[in-house]
This record gives C-alpha cells, sequence and structure tokens, in this order.
C-alpha cells in the first residue's frame, strides 16, 4: 500500500505539472486539459471534438510537447491509404533489402486530424493500431511506441466528404471531450497580442515517455472497492435499459470508465477510488459510445441526456456501516 | 416521491377536511360525544401511515395492517357494547371462524339503522369503522402522487354523504357543505399542486435556503370563482329540489321474529273467573289502561293478531299514522300472576301506546300495534316476577279535532276493514244505527251506545266473537243467549258493526288499572283478573286510534264493585277523549328520557374510547421508545464504525433535517449541504470515511470523526424544524426509495 501511496503522490505531482505545462500553449480549459492527460496516463486515446478554431490542434500538440516523446501529424483526407498512416516495406536501393518504412503511427502522440475525412479502410488501419498497439506488415508486426496516444480530432459541423467514424472504432477512444469556446476573460487574454496561446513552442517537457509508460502501468494499481465496480456496472446497466439508447455502454466501456476514474482517483492524489471520481468521467468516457434510437434522436436527445439520467438514476454507493 | 410524504401542511389540510365532513355526524346522536372517537379514527391512520412510512413499511403492508387494527378493534368494541340480537337472525355464514368474529360488526351497522333516532353514542361504531377506512385511504393516497388532491375531498364527501344519509338529510343546512367548499378550494389554491408536487420532489441539496412551502397559484383567483361559480349552482339546484329526503333505514329490513299464534281472548274468561287474582302491578304514567295484546285481524270467525315483532328501537313507521296529539308514557309494570307456571300463554308484555325504550330484556315490539313482547320461557309463558319499565307515546286524541277528523283511505287501512262475507243483517243494522251521525266520530259514538244499551255484560257468557256468535249477541233474545256477553262480544260486535259503516277498527285486549289515568305514581295499583278486558279501538285520520269500551259500566255476576271500574267500564266516548289531563300534565322527567340503556351505552363508550385514547398513547410510547433504543443501538455500532461510522451519523442527520439525499449525490457534495447548513466543514468528514468505505485496509477508530460528526448532528438539529427537533431522537432518518437501479451501499470490507 504504501508503494501505491508514494506512486499516487508522485503522480499527482507528475499530473500538475503535465497540467500546467500544456496550459501554457492551451488557456481556460484546465478540466478538459486534465482529461485528456488523465487519458494519456490511463493508456486511452482521445476523440477532440469541435468547430475548427477551438486549439483542438493545439491541444494535441501541447500534449505531445509537454510529454517530450516523439509527436506526428496526419491530416486525413479521403484518398488518404492506410500505408501512410501505418508505413509500408520499401526496397532499399543501398543495401537491397526490402524494409519497413514506418508510418506516422510510430510515434508516443499520434495527432489525427479530421479523422472522420479518411475512408472506411484507413479508418479501420486506425483501429487496429490503437487497439492492438501494433502494425502488420507483410506478416511482421511492428510494435508502436509505448505509451502510444492518438489524439484524433473531429469536426462535427462541416459534414461533407466525411465517413462516419464506426461505433466499433468510436468505442476505442477512451474519451471524447469538447474545447468549447474559451470564457471572456480567456479569450481576451488570448486575443491579447503577445499571448502565449497556441505557442506549442513554449510548452515546456515535463516529463519523458518511459516515465508515462510507467505510471501507466502502476496506476492500474490504485485501489478500486467492490461497491465501486457495482456502481460503475450499475451506471452501464442504466444506459443499456435505457429506452432511448439503441446500444448502451459495452463492457469495454465500463473498464475505460474504471481506468479513467482511477486516473482521476490519483490525479486527486488518493490511492483508491470514489464515486465523484467516476461521476467526473463518466460523461467523457460514456456519451460517444451510446448509440441512441431514430426516435429519440428526433426527439432530440442527446448522449449527454442519457448519461445524465444514468447518473441521476443510480444511487451512489456513500459510506455506510450500519 | 420522499419518504416524507405529503408535506405536513397538505396532511393538515386533509386532516382538516376529514374532521369538519365528521361533525354533521353528531347531529345523528343524541351525544356530541361521537365526534372524540370519529376525530380518532380519523387522525390515527394519519399517524400511522406516516409511521409507516418512515419505517419504510410499503403501503400495500400499511393498509393490510390498519385495516385489520380496524376490524380487530372495531369486533372487539362491537362485541362489548353489542345488545344480542333477538333470536331469528341465525345466519349460517355467522357460525364460521373470522365471520363469527366480525359478525358483530356487521349487525352493528343494521343496529344503527335501525335504531331510534338519534341513537346512543355506541351506535356510532360503522361511522367509526368508516372514518377510519376513509382516513387510511385518504393518508395512503397523499404518499402517490396523481391522486393527492383530490383524495381528500372525495374522502370528506364519503363521510359528509354519510352523515346526510343517517340523518335522512337533516344533519346539515349547508354550512357545513359550504364549509368543506371553501377548505378544499382554500387547500387548493394555497397548497397549489405544483407546491405539493414540489414540496415533495425537490431535492434540497444545494439550496441553502429553502423557497416558500406554499404559494399562489397563478389562477388561484380564476380558480376561486370557478369553485364559487360550481358551489353556487349547487345551492341554487338544492333549493329547486323538493320532496322528501332519502332515507336509507326504509331499505333496512329489521331482524323480524315469528310470534306464536295463539288466542289470546280466551283467557279474558279465564281471568275474569279468578277476578281476585293480582294480575299485575302498575305504577308511573299511564293513561289508565295497559294493552295486552292488539288484535287487528278478524276472519269472519274470531279476532287475532299477525303481528310483526321486532327489536325495541328498530325505525319501522306503522303504517297508520299516529295522532297529532300524544301523551307521553312511563309505566313500571311487575308481573304477579300474569306471568310464572300458572299465568297466560304467550309472550306479550302489558304496556301502554307506542314503545320508544323498555328495560324488558330483549323486548320486541310490533310496530302496528304497540304490542310489546319478550321471548317465552320453555312452556310457553312470561318469566314469573318479571319487573320492566315501559316509556312511549300513546295517541290522547282531543275532542275537536276527533268530532271533525275523516276516516283515511288506502291499503293501509284495508287491514282494519276488512270483513270476509259479513251477514247483510249486521251491516244494515249497522248502516241505520249510525244514520243521521253528522261525524265519524258520531258514527262511533251511536255504535258503542247501541251496542252497549239494554245488554248485559256477563262473565261467564258464552265467548267467541264468530258472526254467528256476535248475531245471536246482538239479535237473538236473552232466552236464547242474546243480549248478554262478555267484554269480548261487547268490543267484537263494534269492532265488526264499525268496519260495516266503514270505520277502521280493531279489538285490544288489555287491563283496566283501577283509578284510571295517572301521572307519576309512585305507589304501585294492583291490577286484578276481573280488570281483565277486551275494548274497541277506532282510527281517526289526524286523531290516531280512539278508544271506545263499549260494555256496559258493570257486570252483573261478578262480585267486583261496580265503582272499582267506574273509569272504564262503559264510559262514554267524550270520556275517552280525554281534553285536559293529558296534554297539561307536566314534561317527563328530562332524566327519564334517557333510557338506561343508552346512559350505560354512554358511559362504556366514554370507557372504550379512554382505554382507545390510552392504549393508542402507549402503543406510540412503546414505539417511539423502541425507536429511541434502536437508535442508541444503532449509534453504539456506528461509534464502532471508525470514521465511517461518523460519516453516517452525519448523513442520517442531514436526511432527518433535510429529508432524504437525491440517489446521485455523493459524499463530498452531502457534505458541501452540512457545510451550507451548519458552517462546519464537513469534507474532511467524508474523504475520511471514503478513504475508509472505497480505500484498501480496514476501518479503523476514529476519535476525531465521531467527535465532528457529534458537532455536526447538533448543528443541524438545532437548525430542524420544531416537529423534527420533537422526534429527532427516535425518528428513523428517512432515505430515498430504492432507485431503478441500485449498486448497493459502500460499505468496507473486513
Amino acid at each position: 500500500m504504501t508503494d501505491a501511496v508514494t506512486t499516487v503522490a508522485d503522480f499527482r505531482v507528475l499530473h500538475g505539472r503535465v497540467v500546467d505545462a500544456v496550459e501554457h500553449a492551451v488557456h481556460g480549459k484546465r478540466p478538459v486539459v486534465e482529461l485528456v492527460v488523465a487519458a494519456l496516463f490511463s493508456g486511452g486515446h482521445v476523440l477532440l471534438e469541435d468547430v475548427p478554431g477551438t486549439g483542438k490542434t493545439t491541444l494535441a500538440r501541447a500534449v505531445a510537447a509537454a510529454l517530450g516523446g516523439t509527436s506526428r501529424r496526419i491530416q486525413f483526407t479521403p484518398d488518404l491509404l492506410p500505408a501512410d498512416v501505418t508505413g509500408t516495406s520499401v526496397l532499399d536501393p543501398a543495401t537491397g533489402e526490402v524494409r519497413f518504412r514506418p508510418g506516422p503511427v510510430f510515434s508516443h502522440v499520434l495527432l489525427a486530424d479530421e479523422i472522420n475525412r479518411a475512408a472506411a479502410k484507413t479508418q479501420s488501419a486506425m483501429l487496429e493500431v490503437m487497439a492492438e498497439r501494433t502494425v502488420t506488415a507483410d506478416g511482421t508486426t511492428h510494435t508502436v511506441p509505448d505509451p502510444f496516444l492518438v489524439v484524433a480530432t473531429q469536426n462535427p459541423v462541416d459534414l461533407d466528404g466525411t465517413y462516419r467514424l464506426p461505433e466499433a472504432q468510436l468505442d476505442r477512444f477512451l474519451l471524447r471531450v469538447s474545447l468549447g469556446y474559451p470564457d471572456l476573460e480567456h479569450e481576451l487574454a488570448v486575443l491579447r497580442p503577445g499571448s502565449s496561446a497556441g505557442d506549442v513552442a513554449s510548452v515546456p517537457v515535463v516529463t519523458s515517455p518511459d516515465e508515462v509508460a510507467r505510471f501507466v502501468r502502476d496506476l492500474r494499481a490504485v485501489h478500486v472497492a467492490d461497491p465501486l465496480l457495482r456502481y460503475v456496472r450499475a451506471l452501464g446497466e442504466a444506459t443499456r435499459e435505457d429506452a432511448r439508447t439503441r446500444l448502451g455502454a459495452s463492457t469495454r466501456a465500463l473498464r475505460a470508465l474504471v481506468g479513467a476514474g482511477q486516473v482521476q482517483a490519483a490525479a486527486q492524489g488518493r490511492h483508491y477510488v470514489v464515486p465523484s471520481d467516476v461521476q467526473r468521467v463518466a460523461h467523457a468516457v460514456l456519451e460517444h459510445r451510446l448509440v441512441l434510437t431514430r426516435e429519440a434522436l428526433l426527439e432530440g436527445t442527446t448522449a449527454a441526456d442519457v448519461v445524465a439520467a444514468a447518473v441521476e438514476a443510480v444511487e451512489v454507493p456513500r459510506p455506510a456501516a450500519v | 416521491m420522499s419518504a416524507r410524504g405529503a408535506g405536513l401542511a397538505v396532511t393538515a389540510w386533509a386532516c382538516a377536511l376529514l374532521l369538519l365532513a365528521c361533525v354533521p355526524t353528531a347531529a345523528a346522536f343524541t351525544s356530541p360525544v361521537v365526534l372524540a372517537p370519529l376525530a380518532g379514527a380519523v387522525l390515527v391512520p394519519f399517524g400511522l401511515v406516516a409511521l409507516a412510512r418512515r419505517l419504510r413499511v410499503p403501503a400495500w403492508a400499511t393498509g393490510t395492517a390498519v385495516v385489520a387494527l380496524v376490524l380487530v378493534v372495531a369486533a372487539s368494541v362491537a362485541r362489548v357494547g353489542a345488545v344480542p340480537l333477538p333470536d331469528g337472525t341465525d345466519d349460517a355464514w355467522r357460525s364460521t371462524g373470522a365471520a363469527a368474529a366480525l359478525a358483530p360488526v356487521a349487525d352493528a351497522v343494521a343496529r344503527l339503522l335501525t335504531a331510534p333516532r338519534p341513537a346512543a353514542p355506541l351506535l356510532a361504531l360503522p361511522l367509526v369503522v368508516l372514518a377510519a377506512l376513509v382516513a387510511l385511504g385518504v393518508a395512503l393516497a397523499l404518499g402517490r402522487r396523481a391522486p393527492a388532491r383530490v383524495a381528500p375531498l372525495v374522502g370528506a364527501s364519503v363521510l359528509y354523504a354519510a352523515a346526510l344519509l343517517l340523518t335522512a338529510g337533516a344533519a346539515d343546512r349547508g354550512v357545513v357543505a359550504v364549509a368543506l367548499v371553501a377548505v378544499a378550494a382554500a387547500g387548493w389554491v394555497l397548497l397549489g399542486g405544483d407546491a405539493v408536487a414540489r414540496e415533495r420532489e425537490a431535492p434540497r441539496l444545494g439550496h441553502a435556503t429553502r423557497g416558500p412551502r406554499t404559494r399562489w397559484r397563478a389562477g388561484g383567483v380564476a380558480g376561486l370563482v370557478v369553485v364559487a361559480l360550481v358551489a353556487a349552482v349547487g345551492v341554487a339546484s338544492a333549493g329547486a329540489v323538493t320532496g322528501r329526503a332519502f332515507e336509507p333505514r326504509e331499505h333496512v329490513a329489521p331482524p323480524r321474529v315469528p310470534a306464536p299464534a295463539v288466542h289470546p281472548l280466551a283467557e279474558l274468561s279465564r281471568w275474569q273467573t279468578d277476578a281476585d287474582a293480582t294480575v299485575l302491578r302498575v305504577a308511573g304514567t299511564h293513561p289508565g289502561y295497559l294493552t295486552w295484546v292488539t288484535l287487528p285481524d278478524f276472519d269472519g270467525t274470531g279476532w287475532s293478531a299477525d303481528l310483526d315483532l321486532r327489536a325495541v328501537g328498530t325505525v319501522v313507521e306503522p303504517s297508520l299514522a299516529p295522532g297529532r296529539a300524544r301523551s307521553a308514557v312511563d309505566v313500571e309494570v311487575e308481573l304477579a300472576a300474569l306471568a310464572g307456571p300458572s299465568g297466560s300463554p304467550g309472550p306479550w308484555l302489558p304496556s301502554a301506546g307506542d314503545v320508544v325504550a323498555t328495560t324488558a330484556p330483549r323486548a320486541l315490539v310490533d310496530a302496528d300495534t304497540g304490542v310489546l313482547a319478550v321471548p317465552p320461557t320453555p312452556d310457553g309463558r312470561l318469566p314469573a316476577g318479571l319487573t320492566y319499565r315501559v316509556r312511549g307515546e300513546v295517541d290522547a286524541p282531543d275532542a275537536a279535532r276527533a268530532a271533525g277528523a275523516g276516516v283515511p283511505g288506502g291499503a293501509e287501512v284495508e287491514r282494519y276493514l276488512r270483513l270476509d262475507r259479513v251477514p247483510p243483517d249486521l251491516r244494515r243494522y249497522a248502516q241505520d244505527v249510525v244514520a243521521g251521525a253528522h261525524s265519524r266520530l258520531d258514527q262511533a259514538t251511536l255504535l258503542a251506545d247501541t251496542v252497549r244499551a239494554d245488554r248485559e255484560l256477563a262473565v261467564d257468557a258464552v265467548s267467541g266473537s264468530s258472526y254467528a256468535r256476535l248475531r245471536e249477541f246482538l239479535f237473538a233474545d236473552r232466552a236464547d243467549g242474546g243480549q248478554v256477553g262478555t267484554s269480548e262480544q261487547f268490543a267484537g260486535a263494534f269492532a265488526v258493526l264499525a268496519r260495516a259503516v266503514g270505520l277502521p277498527s280493531r279489538v285490544v285486549l288489555g287491563f283496566a288499572v283501577p283509578g284510571g289515568a295517572a301521572q307519576d305514581d309512585a305507589a304501585p295499583r294492583d291490577v286484578r283478573g276481573a280488570d281483565v278486558r277486551a275494548w274497541a279501538e277506532v282510527y281517526l285520520a289526524g286523531t290516531g286510534w280512539v278508544r271506545f269500551d263499549p260494555s256496559p259500566d258493570a257486570a252483573t255476576a261478578t262480585g267486583v264493585a261496580p265503582d272499582a271500574r267506574q273509569q272504564d267500564a262503559g264510559t262514554p266516548v267524550e270520556d275517552d277523549v280525554p281534553v285536559d289531563a293529558p296534554q297539561d300534565a307536566p314534561a317527563p322527567d328530562p332524566d327519564a328520557d334517557v333510557p338506561p340503556r343508552d346512559a350505560a351505552g354512554g358511559a362504556a363508550l366514554g370507557v372504550v374510547a379512554l382505554a382507545l385514547v390510552v392504549v393508542l398513547g402507549a402503543a406510540g410510547a412503546g414505539t417511539a421508545a423502541a425507536l429511541a433504543a434502536l437508535r442508541v443501538v444503532r449509534r453504539r455500532r456506528l461509534r464502532a464504525a471508525g470514521a465511517v461510522g461518523a460519516w453516517q451519523h452525519a448523513a442520517e442527520a442531514l436526511a432527518l433535517r433535510d429529508g432524504p439525499p437525491p440517489g446521485a449525490a455523493t459524499s463530498p457534495r452531502l457534505a458541501e449541504r452540512m457545510a451550507a447548513l451548519t458552517g462546519v466543514d464537513a469534507s474532511g468528514l467524508a474523504r475520511r470515511a471514503e478513504a475508509a468505505a472505497f480505500g484498501p485496509g480496514a476501518a479503523t477508530d476514529d476519535a476525531a470523526a465521531w467527535q465532528q460528526a457529534r458537532e455536526v448532528e447538533r448543528l443541524l438539529r438545532r437548525g430542524a424544524r420544531p416537529a423534527r427537533r420533537l422526534t429527532w431522537w427516535f425518528a428513523p432518518p428517512p432515505r430515498a426509495p430504492r432507485s431503478r437501479v441500485s449498486s448497493g451501499t459502500g460499505r468496507p470490507a473486513r
């Protein structure tokens, strides 16, 4: 337990440092930044969904910069091929051997811009990398670096020439978050000439990929009591039983919820998860995985409504002695 | 829906409506003391339902339990207070177990609806049961959302309607109805449905100050106008309705007891020959004669009585309306030779007029004739030495009204006009006699005079009342047995002749009390065998039954001194229409107005009500004590559970103060609410509790946490409503109802 406590205390410090570093470039979005950083430390991928110009790419690049690892960016287009993403085997004229030339996925942070513009084939190649963290080319399996974080962005407004991400792929994103516009104070700060907003170069490197990989591994040990697991299960059950959903939260979704909860707890300096941790990440983890019925969509129901209803309906486990 | 159910204001409003609706019931009883058990019956179910909600008993279980409680209490009270029904109510279902226990409750309804009005308070049992069940329904309905605003009004309407039905509409002249409408409207407007729902639903978490509990609805005034309009239409239509009020009693068949058929006129001869035997003793207020049996039926061979005996107190109107002028009878009778093994056969008790109440055990009465009877001994005779008191009323016709009175028609009088195959000479004789009479009273007087004239009253004359015997009595010569008869022939001949000219008549076998009418006669008078007589009565509209004794003044062949029977024997009709004595008689003693049984009933009711209050109070105190003990035990266990127990202690205090928290509220949010209410930062408490509950490792004793929890509880209690502060130490902390999806509680792993 002492190990866990030490790990958590270290992580809390590190988490604060990373978030502070990212905030050099992304102003006024601390909750979102915290979520993205948490996803990073729970080994998941993030889908940033927002209108253009809200700082999605900046956020992704800032995270990559603070992490200190390699970072690549793919601008997804309809004509992008799977090999453009994963890499391809080429003949090396110097040696005369066929050699695998790694694609952009071989980096610690992969920024997948406008991921929904790629064709299904390319998207499924991404899917494999995100889930398996390996690339198979010509019968050889190549492992992507550890940690491996995909920060994908998606524009929900301009849907011409886009391919909707399949549910299976959406399910592979740990979180989906929106940045939204900054509030008055922060927007003014961003607008002010000389602002560091968007200046990814100013983001200091505060950790290393190895350290992140270690924490990803160690944070799995954060204690999740049985009532919490039952609470998570009940939340999932509530989304499944909701008449407005065609597809509720999957078991993978609930695992993700537990994992995100663990990182949340550790970020608060706790070596155990409490219900508020789960509640805090529930929306980001669950919303994008729910498929609503046609009727519910016509009525204007959103996935956020369903998750909110589930959180409202499920009784929170509270400390009770008798 | 919170475990607290409806708000206090709504509950108070519902109680007020129901209590108000009970008020008219008092008019149906001799004493307004009935309102006390009725109020208890209304309030107790509300209390029990509220208590059950606290204890989180499901509504169906509460309902079943309270219904069972009401029935058990009702059955016990009915058993204690029940006057046994007369023989003959031998329904088969009464013999089975539960039905046998509940039979007194079922009988109580019939008993109430057949009781004289106003009834004794003890008979209010069915109403109390009704009020309790209605209140239970309303209290349970208040816990639900939709009918909460309607249920109290429906319940009040039921109770109000019951009161009106019981009194045939006389209970309320509109005042209570208007008040009910006003209270209902006030409740609807002041406790608008939104406010009611809000009070019940609103999670108070996060709101440091509570909003107003009641609020004027936007359309309140408009609603009031609508209610006023509806009320006005109701009042107007009520004014337009004429005619008699609905009387539920007409639809209740009072228990009927078959009467043995005997021909009591034979007893006349028997007692005439045993002239000196003391038949009975009489004291009190009486008209100078006592009725033994009234014989309204004549079939051409003799007079008989087809009696319809029912329990005394049964409300059955006689088929012929009583006279407008009546005098009171309050007589104490001691049976002497009339009863016992050597007495007369038959169950009839000497009485006078229409019996209202009697002390004779298990007495029965025939409404049409006023004949009083008791179940006879196995040998068919009256119980020896029976002494009883009879209170009632007798027609006291005044001469002026009787002189102008006619004879009613219709089916009701046919019984008293029936003359099957009457010999033409009898009819002609009667018609000749009454020729020239100016009024019905004149006709009757002429007939009586004619029957009496020149004929001889003899105790040893041939008995019988057949047409043949009457023709012989009226027309034959003395040598042939004519012109001589007992009072049976005089009365019978008069009654038959009266019927022949259309006068409703009947023959009465009774006793002439020596000394005549008496007022508060303290010394008992002996009635002897010679005083047993038959006379006749004629019914005149508006006057009632007028007594005619057509027998001559004195019997010729008896040793009885003529003056001993001066008053009654052969009195002219004018004397039988006393003008002064009874009317001018002082009103009977008001104390005597309440029969002893009713007084006993009132006392019994008081005892029962007191016992009920004591039992309920003890039950309430016992429940509170038990709950407080449970709380102490619980507190010990919480104390032993370290930080988790300390947190639970504080959280339960918050629930007591604030109602159950929303299911989704996490402990830190509860701590925020505590901080808002008390100013004490309880977040550390919540954190420690969550660490103990959800962290690895076991709970430890945490004195500081406990200290803080007690401080939070103290401050929460101090700020609570007064009612809550009173129940703080024993009320179980309210909990939110089980949510659709439960994830269990966070008990620490041990």
